[in-house]
Order: structure tokens, then sequence, then C-alpha cells
């Protein structure tokens, strides 16, 4: 391009200039010099702003590249966190809480298991009471019938056999008991792993910010580094165009002004 | 004659006063160029100590994250060995085993309850004073050095603005010159026209 210039503009003044006279090819060699020092200083800064130009361009593609991947990273991080975060959830407030729930209802039935003869005894002793009171009291005498009816059933069933049967289950409960105990411990270690795990990724998703944030910031720098080639290209340009205008302006004025002096002598 | 005179006075001191309007052109360019290079490097250090703070973040998170989960997997530990010697204590009344161990078994079962129940309640209080707080400090740091490194290029894009029209400045002052010097030739020709 400065090539185009040389090539162009200085012709035209040199056109002009009259062969004949020695003082103005004197002038003109030193404007020729003065204008190749500044042409050359000026295609320097050209090509080396055009390197820089070059340069930039190629960091950024590349710097793009990473912010791309850091954010696509961050991404998957997330929803691996998320992923993990919500199992941590499943396990620590619903499996733990359920496996509680079991402990506690099979405690229960264990403890009341054990006791389950003497309630039925009292249960029964209850009822006879209820049917003597009741016909005293006046009550029908077909209800206190059935009354006194129930309480020999039950009182049949608190014999030894339902004694060992509840005996039995109250072993069962426990059984249970423990084990849904022993769930919920497992159901709350394995929520605290997966907690951790989802942690791990959270941890991931924000060095992968960080990884953006830097990019991004090497981007913009990448970019101001850019806008100052063009700005040094361009001022190049212009005061090359300037330069090579200025020294032609001066060539042509001072042949003219030789060759009207050398037409009045 | 004197007309040419006095125009040739008049360019030679307009042109000093350009020369002088150049000067002081380049010398305001220079400083531009000197506060760009400046907000830049502002700018360049605001966003590194941004993704410090972000990796100060992450670090204070998984350290967060790590007291949480150990207390919790302990938590769940000691509540599974609080279940088994419960069974202990439940088989041994069953079986019509000795108080004392029963009454030791029922110590144990208890006191680990108790501190199974005391490390999941507490996992998630420390995750969050050790880890979630702390982090969330350095997410606010990461989030006023952003600013602050928003604000640094700004000033750098500014300063280039400032740059550029310095140098349009100088161009302008420029054409005025050349413009003058073409006036001043056209006036030494009409002189030699005359002579």
């Amino acid at each position: 391009m400065s090539t185009t210039i040389l090539d162009a503009r200085p012709s035209n003044a040199w056109a002009s200039v009259s062969p004949s006279a020695d003082h103005a090819t004197g002038q003109l060699s030193g404007a020729c010099a003065l204008l190749s020092v500044l042409v050359q200083a000026n295609r320097t800064t050209q090509s080396s702003a055009k390197g820089d130009i070059q340069h930039g361009f190629e960091r950024l593609d590349e710097l793009k590249k990473q912010l791309a991947d850091s954010i696509r990273q961050a991404e998957e991080a997330a929803n691996d966190s998320g992923f993990f975060g919500f199992l941590g959830d499943i396990f620590g407030n619903d499996i733990a809480q359920i496996a509680g729930a079991v402990a506690s209802i099979a405690a229960t039935i264990a403890t009341g298991g054990a006791a389950a003869p003497l309630l039925l005894i009292a249960i029964a002793e209850a009822l006879q009471v209820a049917a003597k009171v009741g016909a005293e009291l006046g009550l029908d005498p077909k209800i206190c019938m059935g009354i006194a009816v129930v309480a020999v059933a039950v009182g049949f069933c608190s014999g030894a056999g339902a004694g060992q049967a509840a005996g039995e289950m109250a072993d069962v409960a426990r059984a249970v008991s423990v084990g849904a105990k022993v769930t919920q411990g497992a159901a709350t270690i394995a929520a605290g792993s997966l907690h951790l795990v989802s942690a791990h990724y959270q941890v991931k998703q924000l060095n992968y910010q960080a990884d953006a944030a830097s990019a991004r910031a090497e981007d913009d720098d990448a970019e101001l580094a850019l806008d100052d080639a063009f700005s040094l290209l361009e001022r190049a340009l212009r005061s090359d165009q300037r330069e090579i205008n200025t020294v032609s302006q001066i060539i042509q004025g001072d042949s003219e002004s030789n060759s009207n002096l050398c037409h009045r002598i | 004659m004197t007309q040419a005179i006095s125009s040739a006075a008049f360019a030679s001191l307009a042109g000093e006063f350009a020369v002088l309007v150049v000067d002081h052109e380049s010398v305001q360019a220079e400083s531009a160029a000197r506060e760009r290079d400046a907000a830049r490097e502002a700018f360049l250090s605001d966003a590194q100590k941004q993704v410090e703070a972000l990796h100060d973040a992450a670090n204070a998170t998984m350290q967060g994250a790590l007291i949480g989960a150990s207390m919790t997997i302990a938590g769940g530990a000691l509540q599974m060995s609080a279940a088994s010697f419960q069974y202990e204590v439940s088989m041994g009344k069953a079986h019509g085993d000795c108080a004392t161990a029963i009454a030791s078994n029922q110590l144990n079962a208890t006191v680990r309850a108790d501190l199974g129940e005391m490390f999941a309640k507490l996992a998630e209080p420390s995750k969050a004073l050790v880890g979630d707080s702390t982090a969330a400090r350095f997410q606010a740091e990461a989030k006023r050095h952003e600013t602050l490194a928003e604000q640094a290029k700004w000033q750098a894009d500014d300063a280039r603005a400032a740059l550029d029209k310095d140098d349009k400045r100088g161009d302008k002052t420029l054409d005025v010159l050349q413009g003058m010097h073409q006036d001043d030739n056209s006036s030494a020709k009409s002189i030699i026209g005359r002579i």
C-alpha cells in the first residue's frame, strides 16, 4: 500500500520540476531524502501495526474459544452439581426421614407388643366390671350381656398363646426398628457423600467461572490492543499521505517559483 | 508589495503559533496515551484480582462442603452405631441379660444417638459458617473488582477517544499550516509576477 503511495504521489511532483534549475534540483534532492526517511519510518510503523493486528486477531480467536470452553464446562459442572445435590436431598430428606418414621413406629410396636397380654387382661376385667355395673345402673340387659360376652372373649385372647404371639411380633418390630435406624444412618451418610460430590462440582463450576472471567478480561485487553494497533495504522497511513502531499506541494511550489523566475530573467 | 510582506509576516507568526499548537497537542496526546496505559494496567490488575477472588470463593466452598459432609457422615455413622447398641439393649432385655451390660449398652446407645443428632444438626450451620459465608465474601470482592475493572476499561476507552481527538486536532492544525504555506507560496509567486 505504501509502495502505491510512493509510486503515485512523488511522480506528480517530479513531473512539474524543471530539469534546468540546479538550485531546484538540490532542493528536490533534500525533499526527496526527507520524504524517503519519513516514508521508511512510516512503513516500519505500518508493518509493525499490521503484525500487531494479525497477532491480535489470532489471539482474539484463541481467547474466544477458551471463553466458550470455560462457559460450557461451567454449565456442565453446574448440571452435575445440581444432579448430585438433588440425589443428596432425596437421601438426606426423604429416605432418611421415612426410615426414621418407620423406626419410630416399629419401636412403638415393639414396646406395645411386650405389654399386649397385660393390656388384654386389663381390658377384659374392665368390660366385666362395666357389664356388672351397667346392669345395676339399669342399662339394657341385652347390652350388658353383649359386654359380658366380649369380656369373656377378650379374656380368652389374653391367654398364653396370645402372649407368645405378641412377643414374637415385638421381636420382629425390634428388628425392623434397628433396620430402619441403620437405613436412616446409611441414608444420612449417603446424603453427606452426595452433597460433597455436589460441592466438588460446584467448586469446579466456580473455577471454570474464574477461567471464563480471566479469558473475558484477556479478550477485552486483546480488543484494546487491537484498537490501538488499528489507531496506529490509521495514524501512520494518514501521516504518510500527509508527508507525501506536503513534500510534493513544497517541491511543486518551489519548482513553479523557479520556473517563473527563469521566465522573468 | 506591502500586502505581500504583511502576508508573509502573518504566515510566519501563524506558523509559529501552529507549531506551538501541534506541540501542545502532542503533549496532550502523550498524556492521554499514558493515562490509557495506566487504565489498561489497572483493568488487567483488577481482572486478575477478580479471578483470584473467585478461586478463593471456590476454595472456601470446598472447605465448607468438606466440614459439612464430614459432620453429616459422622452423624450418620453414630446413629447407625447407636441403633446397634439399642438392639443389644432390647435383645438383652428380652433374653434377661445382666443389668450392668444392658445399662452400659443403653448408655452407649444414648450417647451415640445424641452425638449423631448433634453432628447432623451442626453440619449445615458449620458449612454455612466456614464455607458459604466466606465464599459469599470472596464473591462480593470478586464483584467489586469486576466493577473496578469495568471502570478502568471505560477510562482506557475515554483516553483512547481523547487520543484520537488530539490526533484529529493536530491534523487540523497541520492542515491550516499547510494552507498557510500554500498562501505563502502564492504570495511569493505573485511577487515574482509583479517584479
